[in-house]
Parts: structure tokens; C-alpha cells; sequence
């Protein structure tokens, strides 16, 4: 009895002993062993953890926890430190009733899921692998923590955010399905070492467990705030994967967001051409089932809608001049339309060209930058492609006329067009191949005294030949009726051509029985200055007269005339030209008729008839033909009429004196011959 | 005292019978319509104007201290100048008395001669400041505004342009 006593007392010493060096190795190779419960818990992964103790009674404490694949030894996840609180009852179970990581940061792989996958559905195991049931979590908490994806996939994809997260009832499988949600903030992608394409102020991502790991499958992700810059590095993102490789594809099936909302991210389009750089617009949209693979048309093909008001393309000399103004632009697209460069349709509503140098200094610029562009590309190199526009539509579009100052004309002629398969390279070069059409109406310009009345409309086209070496834009319109001041033509046409150095036109018609026209230059200067010219052939004086001076005198006849005019702004500084009456007339001083009627009666009667024949000499004249000049400068100047006819000759010197000062020697002379 | 009586007598028989025949005619119609030349100067004062420039018009070019108001009040004759082709646009944004005006009266020619030292002053002092303005050097100003003024040249106005060679001539502007 003694001695089996002593046997079991030696036995238990022994167990003692040997459970005293097993608790003693254990705690002194603790990392171990949790290494080992890692490889457990998770049949795909190696781990190793560098340090790990316990806090009495039931938390673990690690540092440096690295997870490993099992069948490609890619790293899967790096964590600086954490701890995990379980009972003996769990454990038994698998059950680790809560995990804590403090402040981690996690370096996480894209196949971090296999380290959780069931052995059926993972890779095939290696040889000898150990594998069982899968441990579940009961709360897996972390308050703070930085995340980062790096080296993603074969474009390099590196990610980099801050989150939180408070999954219950955390279990790849067995348990219950429940939502979890995974809240990040201040996320930034980027691709290699370029800059960040996309950061984002809040992130919450709802998934559940098994979907995730089984079917790739998040059930919503919600972006609020941030920026998606659509550049080199997206298009190289979602380029198509080359087909060297003739081998199997080892590219994961595309993970799926079941709902993907977007709110207030600011989208910019960088093109490394500034004016379009500048176009920024939010994105407010929610999308569904959207897969996000490797290729850009599993992007998703639904349509999306988004509005940019306001958007002021600027002078690249000066931020503070506008050359175009768009109002209103409607983009209609899909996400893998716009990684491609591609706008299903552009409505641009209420544009406004403001024509003036900086206009084409713009244009010039963009013209150099196509010339460098247009060098060979390959064909196969997305990035080298320009944007396109499958539908162009343009509509109640303004032009405005600024000179060298800060001074703006505006044109009342509104525009559209339409266009198929634009690509915006030329749109940004304003060489659209459909012309802006200017509608039929009648348009006003109340401070020039001008109004017209189109019934054909006309055509605003920008013209950059590059044979001819001219950079303009032109505008025709066909005029049924012009009026200037109290003059009226018909079967009128303008056309205007607009250049760096200025607006260049030539307009013409019918005008009283004859045919008039002229041009002008508007010249890109503060004071805005221009010049203009004016012939008129076989005009009907009588009913030119008419209208100049109707209770004065009157002409009959036809008259040809040259005018040349300088002015600034709305002043005319000088106006010079010539008249010639070719065939007969008659001039009537209908203005003399009222002195004849009240010639004073106290006159005597050889003082009153001498009065009256010479009046009525004077008064009525009838003439062969005729000539004259004149010249204005502001408001004083000289005009010169001399008609010849079968009673002699009648020369008329007209001299117009904005004062009565003696100064000034032009007006002791006369008329220039 | 027969010689008398018989000289009334014949006298009297001549009255007698001269009364007895028809009164002459005398044609005083030309065979061309009379033809009366008439020349006649209207000069028209405009009082009502109240233009910019009015406000200085009543001034003497030469006395008034603001140069925009001695320019415009000199802008009449520059013109006549320039109808007459005595003057050019030169190069430096100045006017340029041309080889015409040698032809001129001696007192036509002086005048000329001051007006366009005077308007070249003008010119220059607005010239300067247009450079103070914007920043830019004299030479610059000037070159663009000597542009500007040959752009805004009549036809026949004498403009002094560059050639292909980098040189300076004059021309007569075309239309």
C-alpha cells in the first residue's frame, strides 16, 4: 500500500514536474504556441509571431504578428500588436470570446481571405498540411487603426487609410450570418509611386463574412467626400490585363459591391492640360452590382448623369481672363465609358466664346499641344487615346466680344449645334467639324441702333486650316433686313471673322434700289478701336434723302459713294469719304420755301422779288451730275457737294465747328478737292 | 428862213412815215439757257454738343494742360494734314511730316511744323505714361501704337511699315 502510494506520489511529482516545465516552456515559447493556435485557427496561413505573454487570467498579449499563405508564402497581414481575451470553456469550442487590436497597423495582402477559407474552398493544401474547424470570434474590436494594401495586383495598387471596426459574433463560418461594418477614413490609393488618384474622407464598407471570403461579394460601400482624380494612373488601373501569358489565369474572380454610394466626391480629369484639369464636378451617385476587377468594362455599364454649372475655362496669360464660359454641361456616361475617354453624350448649355486674343492664345496653345501629342503612339496604349463625345449637343450658346481691357461686347446671337463622334482634343481646340449654327431671328443691338431679321440663320465655325496658317473663327449670317439708325437694307449677309489680332467683317445687301456693303476691323486694344468701310452703288438719293433731312432738302437720282470711318468703342474719331452722282438729278431746298413764305413784308418790292428769284434760284436746281467729299472729326469737319447741270454750276461748302473758337486752320480752307 | 420851214418839213415827212411802219424787234434771248454759277460756304455751329472733349474745346490747344483735351482740339487739322498728305503715321507711334508739305506756303509750313511738335509731345507724354501703366518698356508702347495707328489709316494716308527684310519704309495705305 506504502509503496503504491509512494509510485503515485512520484507519478503526480512527476506530472507536476513535467506540467511545471510544460507551463515553464510554455510561457518561455509562448509565441510559439500561439504561432501553432494561429495555424489552427487558420488552416491557410503561416504565422509567426515575434513576441506574445499573458495577462492573468485569460488575455493574450502579441506584438509583431505576421500571417503568411500557407500554399504561396505571400505575406497576408502584418500587425504590429494586439491581444485576445478567451475562457478555457471557449477554447475548447474554438471559440476566442474577444480580440482587441490596439492602434494597429495592419499591412494587408489581397489574399488575406484564403487564411480564412474552410479547406474545401481554398487552394489545394500542400502535402501534409494540417488543417481543422475554424476558431470563431466573439468580438473582434479595434478603436484605431491604419491599414495598408500595398504592392496590389499587377498594377501595383497601394492603399492607405485609418479604420475602426466592432464585428460581433466575427465567424468565417458556422455562425449565423451578420452584417458587419468596417468604417475607414482618410483613404488614399495610389498607384507605384505616382500620386494619389483617389483619397476619400469616409469610407464605411457593410459586408458580410461569408460572402466575403466565398463570393468576393461587399454589400455596400458608401464613399462620402474626397477626390478621384481620372488620369494616367485609373486608365492604367483598369487597362485591359495583356495576353502574353498563354498559361492558365491566376487572377482571383472580380470582387462585387452589391450597392455603391457616392456622395460629394469631387471628380477632376487630369489630362496634363491645364483648362481640363480645372474640371472638377461632385459626384453624387449610386450604383449597383458593380464588379471590381482588373478591366475596365467590368467597371459596370450603367448610365450615369452628372451636371457641372459654371465652369470657366481661363486665358493661360491671364487667370483673370475667361475664354469660354459654360453654363450648364450634362455628361451622360458609363464608368468604364469614362476610364476609356469615352462620353456617351455632352450637352453644353448656355456656353459663352469670349472672343478676344487670350481666346486664341488658348487655342494656339492647344494646337501646340496636339502637335506634340499627334507624334506616334501605340494604338494599344489607352493613355495615348484622346476623349471622345458620342453625341455633341450645344445649345442657346453667346458670343462675347472682349478687347485688350477688361471692356465686353455682347453679341445677341445665340448658337447650337449637333455633332456625332467629337473628340473632345478637337472640342478643346474649338475645332469642331459642325459648325455652331446661329438660328433664324430678329436680334437687336440697342446701343448700336442696329437691329437685323435673319430667316435662314447662319453659321459660327472655327476655322483652323493649318495649310493656311490661320487660326479664326468665322461667322455667317444671311440677312432678310438690317437696319442701322433710320437705314434699311434687305437681302443682307454678315460675315465675320474673328482672329487674334481682331474681328475682321464684310456684310452687304440691297439698300434703296442699290446695292451697299462694307467691312470692318474691331483690333484687340483697351480703348477698342476699329475701323470700317462703306460703298454704296446706284443708291436712290430721294429716298436716301428722305430719310437724312426730310423737311430740308431733297435729291433725285442715283448716288455712289465711298465711306471710311475710325472710331473707338460707340465714338466715331473721324469719318472720311467720296460721292459721285453720275447721271441726272434735281436738287429741291424745300427748307428755302418756308423763308420765301415769310419774307419780311416791310421790304420793298425790288428787294422782295430780287430775294424771291434769287431764293428760287438757289432753291431748285436741276444737274447732270455731281460730285463731292467730306471728311468729320468727332463733330466738326467739311463737307463739299458740286453739281453741274444746264443752269451752271452749284458748290456747296458745308463746314461743321463744334465751337466758335478762330483756332484751327482747316476751317479757313476749304473742302479738299 | 425857206431852208428852215423846208428841213421841218422833210423832218416831219420822215416822222410821218417812219410812224407809219412796224416797230422793229429786238431779240434778247441767248440760243444757251443762262447759266449762273453759285458758290456758297455754310458754317454750323453746334453749341448743344457736350461731348468729352467739348469741355475743353473752347481752350486753345496750346494753353489747355490736359493733352488728351489740346489733342482733340488739334484733331481737325492733323486730319486736314492727312487729307492733304502732308503728314505720316511713323513707326514710333509720332507723326512724321512728309515731303509734300515743302511745297507748302511758308506759313502753311510752320504751322504744320508746330502742330505735329506739339501733337508728337502730346503723343509721347501719353505714350510714357501708357508704359508707367502697364508695366511695359517706352520702346514697346510705342511700337503698338504705331501699329494701331497705321491699322486705323484711311486709304492713301502715308504709313511707315516694315519690310521683309526688318527695314522701315513709307507707303500710301491701301484700302
Amino acid at each position: 500500500m506504502r509503496r503504491w502510494l509512494r509510485v503515485v506520489l512520484i507519478f503526480l511529482g512527476v506530472i507536476v514536474v513535467v506540467l511545471g516545465a510544460a507551463i515553464f516552456l510554455a510561457a518561455r515559447h509562448l509565441s510559439t504556441l500561439a504561432e501553432w493556435a494561429l495555424e489552427r485557427a487558420m488552416p491557410g496561413v503561416t504565422a509567426s509571431v515575434q513576441s506574445a505573454s499573458v495577462t492573468l487570467p485569460s488575455q493574450l498579449n502579441f506584438q509583431n504578428l505576421v500571417l503568411k499563405s500557407r500554399t504561396s508564402g505571400e505575406t497576408l497581414l502584418t500587425l504590429n500588436g494586439g491581444s485576445a481575451n478567451f475562457d478555457f470553456s471557449g477554447l475548447r469550442h474554438r471559440q476566442i470570446r474577444e480580440i482587441r487590436l490596439v492602434e494597429p497597423v495592419i499591412s494587408l495582402s489581397p489574399r488575406f481571405g484564403e487564411a480564412f477559407l474552410p479547406p474545401s474552398s481554398r487552394a489545394p493544401e500542400a502535402p501534409g498540411a494540417t488543417v481543422g474547424r475554424p476558431w470563431s470570434v466573439g468580438q473582434l474590436v479595434c478603436d484605431y487603426g491604419i491599414l495598408r494594401v500595398l504592392q496590389f495586383g499587377a498594377n501595383d495598387l497601394a492603399l492607405q487609410a485609418k479604420f475602426a471596426c466592432d464585428f460581433q459574433n466575427f465567424s468565417p463560418t458556422g455562425a449565423p450570418e451578420a452584417e458587419h461594418e468596417l468604417v475607414l477614413w482618410d483613404l488614399s490609393a495610389s498607384k507605384g509611386a505616382s500620386p494619389n488618384f483617389l483619397t476619400l474622407d469616409l469610407v464605411r464598407a457593410t459586408f458580410k463574412f461569408a460572402s466575403l471570403l466565398e463570393k468576393q461579394t461587399i454589400s455596400k460601400i458608401s464613399l462620402e467626400g474626397g477626390t478621384l482624380i481620372v488620369g494616367q494612373s485609373l486608365r492604367e488601373l483598369f487597362a485591359p490585363a495583356p495576353t502574353t501569358s498563354p498559361g492558365p489565369s491566376k487572377a482571383s474572380p472580380p470582387w462585387m459591391v452589391q450597392t455603391l454610394d457616392i456622395a460629394q466626391v469631387n471628380v477632376r480629369i487630369d489630362d496634363e492640360r491645364p483648362e481640363i484639369t480645372d474640371i472638377t464636378f461632385a459626384l453624387n451617385t449610386t450604383l449597383q452590382k458593380i464588379p471590381l476587377s482588373q478591366t475596365a468594362s467590368a467597371l459596370g455599364a450603367e448610365d450615369q448623369i452628372v451636371e457641372i454649372t459654371n465652369l470657366d475655362i481661363l486665358s493661360p496669360h491671364d487667370p483673370l481672363t475667361k475664354v469660354l464660359t459654360l453654363e450648364h454641361i450634362y455628361f451622360h456616361f458609363t464608368l468604364a465609358g469614362i476610364i476609356k475617354r469615352q462620353i456617351a453624350d455632352l450637352t453644353l448649355k448656355g456656353p459663352t466664346i469670349h472672343v478676344g486674343p487670350d481666346l486664341f492664345w488658348y487655342m494656339e496653345n492647344i494646337q501646340k499641344r496636339l502637335g506634340i501629342s499627334s507624334a506616334p503612339t501605340d494604338a494599344s496604349d489607352p493613355t495615348g487615346r484622346g476623349w471622345t463625345i458620342e453625341r455633341l449637343f450645344v445649345a442657346e450658346g453667346k458670343v462675347v466680344i472682349g478687347s485688350g481691357g477688361r471692356r465686353k461686347y455682347g453679341i445677341p446671337l445665340e448658337f447650337y449645334t449637333k455633332a456625332q463622334d467629337v473628340a473632345l482634343d478637337n472640342l478643346a481646340a474649338l475645332k469642331l467639324e459642325a459648325a455652331l449654327e446661329i438660328p433664324p431671328e430678329h436680334y437687336v443691338f440697342d446701343s448700336y441702333q442696329v437691329e437685323f431679321t435673319s430667316e435662314k440663320g447662319g453659321t459660327l465655325k472655327f476655322s483652323y486650316p493649318p495649310e493656311k496658317g490661320e487660326k479664326n473663327l468665322v461667322g455667317d449670317i444671311t440677312l432678310t433686313k438690317i437696319r442701322w439708325r433710320q437705314y434699311q437694307a434687305s437681302d443682307a449677309f454678315v460675315s465675320v471673322t474673328f482672329s487674334k489680332e481682331g474681328i475682321n467683317g464684310l456684310f452687304g445687301g440691297s439698300l434703296y434700289r442699290g446695292k451697299a456693303g462694307g467691312g470692318f476691323s474691331f483690333f484687340f486694344d483697351a480703348a477698342s478701336p476699329w475701323i470700317g468701310w462703306l460703298y454704296g452703288n446706284a443708291i436712290d438719293l430721294r429716298r436716301l434723302t428722305d430719310i437724312v433731312s426730310p423737311q430740308n432738302f431733297r435729291m433725285t437720282g442715283p448716288i455712289t459713294f465711298t465711306l471710311q470711318m475710325d472710331a473707338q468703342g460707340k465714338t466715331f474719331e473721324r469719318i472720311l469719304g467720296k460721292i459721285k452722282i453720275p447721271q441726272p438729278g434735281k436738287l429741291t431746298i424745300t427748307k428755302l420755301d418756308a423763308f420765301l413764305d415769310d419774307l419780311p413784308p416791310r421790304w420793298t418790292m425790288l428787294k422782295r422779288d430780287s430775294t424771291r428769284i434769287a431764293l428760287e434760284t438757289l432753291r431748285d436746281f436741276e444737274y447732270d451730275s455731281g460730285t463731292g467729299n467730306f471728311w468729320f472729326v468727332r463733330s466738326q469737319g467739311i463737307f463739299r457737294l458740286q453739281l453741274q447741270g444746264p443752269q451752271g454750276l452749284r458748290s456747296f461748302d458745308v463746314v461743321l465747328h463744334s465751337d466758335d473758337s478762330p483756332q484751327g486752320q482747316w476751317k479757313k480752307r476749304s473742302a479738299n478737292p | 428862213m425857206e431852208k428852215t420851214l423846208r428841213q421841218s418839213l422833210t423832218f416831219f415827212a420822215t416822222l410821218a412815215l417812219l410812224s407809219g411802219c412796224a416797230a422793229p424787234t429786238v431779240n434778247l434771248a441767248t440760243s444757251d439757257p443762262i447759266k449762273v454759277d453759285i458758290a456758297m460756304r455754310l458754317d454750323v455751329y453746334q453749341y448743344g454738343q457736350k461731348t468729352d472733349q467739348a469741355a475743353g474745346a473752347a481752350a486753345p490747344a496750346s494753353t489747355t494742360t490736359d493733352p488728351k483735351i489740346r489733342r482733340d482740339n488739334r484733331m481737325a487739322d492733323i486730319q486736314d494734314f492727312k487729307n492733304n498728305r502732308l503728314i505720316g503715321e511713323g513707326k514710333d507711334g509720332l507723326l512724321v511730316i512728309q515731303e509734300a508739305a515743302t511745297e507748302e506756303t511758308p506759313d502753311r509750313r510752320d504751322y504744320v511744323r508746330i502742330a505735329v511738335v506739339e501733337e508728337n509731345a502730346d503723343r509721347m507724354a501719353q505714350m510714357k505714361a501708357d508704359a508707367e501703366k502697364d508695366k511695359v518698356s517706352l520702346p514697346e508702347v510705342q511700337s503698338r501704337t504705331a501699329e494701331l495707328w497705321r491699322n486705323r489709316s484711311f486709304k492713301n494716308e502715308w504709313i511707315e511699315v516694315p519690310t521683309a527684310k526688318g527695314e522701315w519704309k513709307w507707303i500710301q495705305k491701301e484700302g
